[in-house]
């Protein structure tokens, strides 16, 4: 069954949603006791995509990586297995720039600052709410991806990026003002899951 | 794809794990931005100086020991300096303690191009927003955000990570910290809570009683208005007229706190000097029909008056001034001549007309006052200067008076039985020509008169507590300063009489210049 969902999905993915899209998705996997629901959002998140994307599963010196929606089973069959610790920020943030240069769709040096549909850029993270909030991972994670990148700069994000944080855990009032503070703030889309 | 895949995790286990050499070239820019954005965040951790452990830590972070950085120790107040790392921990030392609260956040929000020299080095530069919030040693809260911009040198040799400047990308101006208080009398009390202007912008008062400025020029003009206007303050310029607390608060101790004192009533001790040009005198006589000239010489006033001032609006306020002093009227009365014409005896018993022409007459007065003014003054401040008009009421109560004459005399008489002869030699009687030079004569003026006046004027503050005032008086008296005692200029060779004798309707009627100073107690 998971299998013809998968296959629906690429199909799908590939002739109805082919619209120049890059999409580049990161993922915290160390609160869940199930990623069953980060699976599941994973899946939501790569309808953006035209089939150029980075997968990115943090899982300390061994993350989880995966360029292209083909070959999505595999981080899926890795999801189910897999329990990992706390993100390592700066091999985390490091590796995906190491990436990044070795993938030529993400070169962004000639992205321009003013919006081009042409350029979309979708950012997606996945994180516990709780830890996001203690470890500030956002600053720390998201931002310093951006940034690195130069993505955002005084006059904020670039015109053709978007983010998106998908928040896991959400249950206390603390977690419900933080979720606030970033959209308010920061002026992040952000789904709760 | 799978082989792809594994490739990927290949280049990255070889680049963590073997010290992968970055080489210079655009592609590894962001690996080289996102190790220094990590730089940024050690520097954050750093510079938390919560234990002392951070103090080699931060100092580790820089690429050498000249490096200048910005001085943001907000209460070192030097904010337009830069210091070595070294002297940046001492300042740290110096005004926060080991258990100071510090909290920093560096939030960066762009990050420069990478530049290359040769195969060796590269440079890039970092901007940031550094947020500070601190209780300083002296227990007063600084808190501020600086727009900073870190230069990082990464050497490809060592691949180290250093920061090579910090620098503050806004001009940066000066720290006041201002506790403002209400001033009464006896009491005082402070703003918690309240709010007070600054040169018309609004800052709110924190629940400890001040309020942090920040970027202020101490050597510009501060108005500072309480948000409750009972009463307004004039301008000031910081220090000089204001100066910086040290230790007057007894539980402060910070050389950047200013107390800003919002009297609802200030006094002053003024002293006032008037004085009457030669050319105008002091004195107007009433109904002369002699015409004497008076002529002011040297007449003056000088006052110490207690001045009560309440400031009433945005840019007004009352004073009432009461004190003593003297009034000093010197003047002299010139006549050219006078004549008198009546029926006498000589030592003889014979009955003649006798007349005394009188001439050259030059009396001068000296009277003293003891006067205690009674003064309502209206204010309008713009700044440190104020313009005012003002009633006054002086009570005046004699203290000395005299009088100098100086004149020429002819006495003679015409005796009609005699075949109408008229005798005016010296040596005859009385009769001829006599010069008269008196002095110190006693005058008779009322021990107690009535003036008042009205004025205007322009008043500057000098200092913290001086004021300097400058003023045009108009001031004059319904009543006489003289008795009514009707004689003869005079009877005989023997003396003279005043002029006030003939006329006492002498007030007193002048425009005066003032000049003062007030001291604020």
């Amino acid at each position: 069954m998971k299998y013809l969902v998968l296959l629906s999905f690429l199909l799908t993915s590939t002739f109805v949603n082919a619209q120049g899209k890059l999409v580049f998705m990161y993922a915290d996997a160390s609160a869940n006791t199930s990623n069953q629901a980060l699976t599941t959002k994973l899946y939501d998140a790569l309808q953006e995509t035209d089939s150029r994307l980075l997968v990115y599963i943090s899982n300390g010196a061994n993350p989880v990586v995966s360029t292209s929606i083909y070959d999505m089973q595999n981080v899926v069959n890795a999801l189910s297995t897999l329990k990992p610790p706390l993100p390592n920020v700066v091999f985390d943030v490091d590796s995906i720039n190491r990436i990044f240069n070795a993938e030529s769709s993400f070169d962004f040096s000639n992205l321009s600052s003013s919006k081009n549909n042409a350029d979309d850029l979708f950012f997606f993270f996945f994180f516990d709410v709780n830890t996001c909030r203690l470890d500030k991972q956002i600053e720390k994670i998201a931002e310093r991806i951006l940034l690195s990148n130069r993505l955002i700069s005084k006059n904020g994000l670039n015109a053709n990026c978007k983010i998106r944080i998908y928040f896991n855990n959400v249950q206390s009032e603390i977690d419900k003002n933080y979720i606030r503070y970033i959209k308010e703030e920061k002026g992040y889309e952000v789904v709760e899951y | 794809m799978k082989l792809k895949y594994y490739f990927i995790v290949l280049l990255m286990c070889i680049s963590s794990y073997s010290n992968a050499q970055i080489v210079p070239s655009d592609s590894t820019s962001r690996v080289i931005n996102a190790h220094s954005l990590q730089l940024i965040s050690q520097y954050e951790d750093a510079i938390q100086f919560n234990k002392k452990s951070n103090f080699d830590d931060f100092l580790k972070l820089f690429h050498a020991k000249n490096t200048l950085v910005f001085n943001d120790v907000m209460p070192h107040n030097k904010l337009q300096e830069k210091v070595t790392p070294t002297d940046y921990v001492q300042l740290i030392k110096k005004y926060y303690t080991d258990t100071s609260f510090v909290s920093v956040t560096i939030k960066p929000y762009e990050v420069g191009v990478v530049t290359f020299e040769g195969n060796d080095v590269a440079n890039l530069s970092i901007l940031a927003y550094k947020y500070v919030n601190s209780i300083a040693r002296s227990g007063i809260y600084y808190t501020d955000t600086f727009n900073v911009r870190f230069d990082i040198i990464y050497d490809f040799d060592t691949q180290s990570y250093e920061i090579v400047n910090i620098a503050s990308v806004d001009r940066r101006d000066s720290y006041m910290q201002v506790y403002p208080q209400y001033r009464g009398f006896l009491n005082k009390s402070n703003l918690k809570n309240d709010s007070i202007y600054v040169n018309g912008v609004m800052f709110p008062v924190n629940p400890l009683g001040y309020t942090q400025l920040k970027n202020v020029n101490l050597k510009s003009e501060f108005l500072f208005v309480p948000y409750h206007k009972d009463v307004m303050f004039k301008m000031y310029r910081v220090p000089d007229n204001i100066p910086f607390i040290k230790n007057k608060l007894d539980f402060k101790k910070d050389k950047n706190l200013v107390k800003i004192n919002f009297w609802k009533w200030m006094v002053f001790v003024d002293f006032q000097y008037h004085f009457i040009p030669d050319g105008s005198s002091p004195i107007k006589t009433i109904n002369d029909t002699l015409g004497v000239n008076t002529m002011n010489q040297g007449s003056f006033s000088n006052f110490i008056m207690l001045n009560i001032t309440r400031r009433v609006s945005n840019k007004g306020y009352w004073s009432v001034k009461f004190g003593g002093g003297a009034d000093v009227f010197n003047y002299q009365l010139n006549l050219a001549s006078q004549h008198s014409k009546y029926l006498a005896v000589d030592p003889d018993g014979d009955t003649y007309l006798r007349t005394n022409k009188v001439f050259n007459i030059r009396e001068t007065h000296n009277l003293v006052y003891a006067t205690a003014p009674l003064t309502l003054q209206k204010g309008f401040t713009f700044g440190k200067n104020s313009v005012y008009i003002q009633a006054v009421y002086y009570l005046m109560l004699k203290y000395s008076s005299s009088y100098n004459m100086d004149a020429n005399a002819t006495y003679s008489g015409y005796y009609e039985e005699l075949f109408g002869l008229t005798i005016s030699e010296n040596g005859v009687y009385d009769f001829g020509t006599y010069d008269f030079q008196l002095r110190g004569i006693p005058l008779l003026p009322k021990s107690m008169v009535s003036s008042y006046g009205i004025g205007i004027g322009y008043n500057r503050q000098l200092s913290r507590k001086a004021y300097f005032d400058f003023g045009l008086n108009y001031r004059t008296s319904n009543t006489y300063l003289f008795q009514e005692d009707p004689k003869r200029l005079s009877d005989s060779y023997l003396g003279l009489n005043s002029l006030t004798n003939l006329n006492h309707q002498l007030k007193v009627e002048y425009v005066n210049m003032n000049f003062g100073l007030s001291i604020k107690l």
